[in-house]
């Protein structure tokens, strides 16, 4: 390991903290994707963190995954490369919860089945269903527009997603969302 | 050059003014229904389009445009997609960016892109869910394909009274939080009831403080069933009275008050402005407190009919021209009603869009940051910033857009 990657490891502890880091060979290899290992897994605890993650990745040029439940990273074309899997799965709280607005906004790295938990005392539910939807996070819903068979019903309604907030590897602070 | 595309001009934002001048592109010529699909319930129109004529042409065969704005007789789809147009209705079935399956788009560099289609899944970046409510910045819409709905086995409209706007505020909550979804839930103020009553005939409850027009929609049965929870959600929370329309004469007299409101308020005043800022739900109790108190605070009447049951306020902040005092107070009111929506987590425009009318206040909702990425989106469809300048995106020199609208002499607010 070059002296520059050390560097950016010790970086990426210095922001999340070392038990929020991995870059051994046994982890480093279960999080392969299409056979490609990154050089670092970084679990963020919070925006501010994640934004800090990111700001260093586009500084030292890394190629970033972000990585929710894991479920459909095979999905497409194999990554050309991957430095960084970025796992979201540290960012999980519910933001806010109003029932009666019809509304929750959470983190993306809640799983739909821990969101179901919250809903489903108000009597409320997300539509969405792709297969194997429990252990699935709302982030990576999101982000490959996963659906399932209820589509059929619920697609003329209104959208289930009404707004997001998102990091940009250039930016550190996300900005206001829209919700309506 | 400047571009400015223009539909049927209704919209209520300026959207279709001309403040640098230059060149206004007309579409209302390009009329035509391409194509019907009723297998996938979908067709396709050409923007120019009167959005009640595609209705129209599909009711036959018991299909229907969702998106009903108020100027559905006259405004045109093209239109409608610029501002991503809501309307009474767009509780239950969404606004217009919900019923856009895909447009042909000529962007500002002249390329013809088409984004979107009737198929589902498309793969890549949702261009067209950026596109729809771009208001002209990306391009002209040459080609709609819109999704087509079929029409509910039965309907209900029920008219309720109250003595207090709160406890009709209140009433709107609970009726949603008791997991109906009416197709429609709109409330009128007392000013505006007695505005209606006089300009329209339409026999609103004279000693009403507020009135909950409450439609409903979908199989009997279920429609049966919602209205009783309905009505007696409004019995339980103080309701004067409840009114179940008997026949489709009786639907159309209650909501032709409704859809008469913004001409009946000339009784009132001669002019006015037109809020169309959003709150959450849950906080129109405490907003129309703050209305209420804001008015008073100014020394101006406010009269209000508004799409509740999303929380979309339309507040008609009433003044009279030939005064310039009072419009000054009538500018004051709007700007703190507006400020006060987004302290408690709303929007600046509900549905009828930015334009030039509140271009300025995009910086109270969206953060530097969020704005920066707006631009750039503009720029990727029109580097230039030829296409409608001066609406929708404040201007702003440090992203060399290189454009400074001058301020035309009407009133901020005061399109009507």
């Amino acid at each position: 390991m070059s002296v520059a990657a050390r560097s950016i490891g010790e970086a990426f502890v210095a922001i999340a903290g070392r038990d929020r880091v991995r870059d051994d060979a046994d982890s480093l290899a279960a999080a392969a994707i299409d056979g490609l290992e990154p050089r670092w897994i970084v679990r963020p605890a919070s925006i501010d963190q994640l934004g800090r993650v990111l700001a260093l990745a586009c500084d030292g040029r890394l190629a970033v995954i972000p990585r929710g439940a894991g479920t459909s990273l095979q999905l497409g074309n194999p990554p050309a490369r991957v430095d960084v899997v970025l796992d979201l799965a540290g960012l999980d709280q519910v933001i806010e919860y109003n029932p009666d607005d019809l509304t929750i906004t959470v983190q993306a790295g809640i799983t739909a089945g821990a969101l179901g938990a919250v809903l489903a005392p108000h009597r409320q539910w997300l539509t969405l269903d792709p297969p194997g939807v429990a252990a699935r996070t709302i982030g990576g819903i999101a982000a490959t527009n996963a659906s399932g068979p209820l589509r059929a019903d619920t697609a003329p309604r209104a959208t289930c997603c009404s707004g997001c907030a998102s990091c940009r590897p250039t930016a550190s602070q996300p900005g206001a969302d829209r919700r309506s | 050059m400047p571009i400015v595309p223009r539909g049927s001009g209704t919209g209520l934002i300026g959207g279709a003014m001309a403040p640098l001048g230059g060149v206004m592109i007309g579409t209302n010529r390009m009329d035509d229904i391409l194509e019907v699909d009723y297998p996938n319930r979908c067709a396709t129109v050409q923007p120019g389009l009167i959005n009640l004529a595609l209705t129209r042409a599909v009711a036959s065969r018991g299909y229907f445009f969702a998106p009903d704005p108020s100027s559905q007789m006259v405004s045109s789809i093209g239109g409608n997609v610029a501002t991503n147009a809501g309307g009474p209705h767009c509780l239950k079935y969404g606004i217009t960016t919900n019923h856009i399956l895909g447009i042909e788009l000529v962007t500002g560099t002249g390329e013809l892109v088409r984004l979107g289609g009737k198929a589902a899944d498309r793969p890549g970046y949702d261009l067209l869910g950026a596109a729809v409510g771009s208001e002209g910045t990306f391009g002209i819409v040459t080609a709609v394909t819109v999704r087509l709905l079929h029409a509910a086995e039965a309907v209900k409209t029920i008219l309720a009274s109250f003595t207090a706007i709160e406890d009709a505020s209140e009433a709107v909550s609970a009726i949603i939080a008791a997991g109906i979804v009416p197709a429609a839930l709109e409330m009128l103020d007392e000013l505006m009831i007695r505005a209606i009553n006089e300009g329209t005939g339409a026999g609103y409850p004279k000693d009403a403080a507020a009135v909950l027009l409450i439609e409903l929609d979908g199989p009997s049965a279920e429609v049966e069933a919602q209205g009783e929870r309905a009505a007696r959600i409004c019995w339980e929370r103080g309701a004067l009275e409840v009114r179940v329309a008997a026949d489709v004469a009786e639907r159309a007299l209650l909501w032709k008050g409704r859809k008469e409101a913004a001409g009946a308020v000339g009784r009132l005043a001669p002019t006015y402005l037109l809020q169309d800022a959003v709150v959450p739900r849950s906080k129109l109790p405490a907003i129309m407190r703050e209305l209420i108190a804001i008015g008073a605070r100014h020394r101006v009447q406010i009269a209000n009919v508004f799409h509740a049951g999303d929380g979309n306020l339309h507040p008609l902040i009433l003044y009279d021209d030939r005064e310039p005092a009072q419009l000054e107070r009538a500018k004051a009111a709007n700007e703190e009603l507006l400020r006060a929506c987004i302290e408690m987590g709303g929007t600046v425009t509900g549905e009828h869009g930015v334009g030039m009318d509140k271009a300025k206040n995009l910086p109270l909702q969206y953060a530097e940051a969020d704005l920066n990425f707006m631009y750039r989106l503009r720029r990727a469809f029109d580097p230039d910033s030829i296409m409608n300048p001066g609406k929708l995106l404040p201007s702003h020199p440090a992203c060399g857009e290189g454009f400074r609208p001058a301020r035309p002499h009407v009133p901020a607010g005061a399109w009507i």
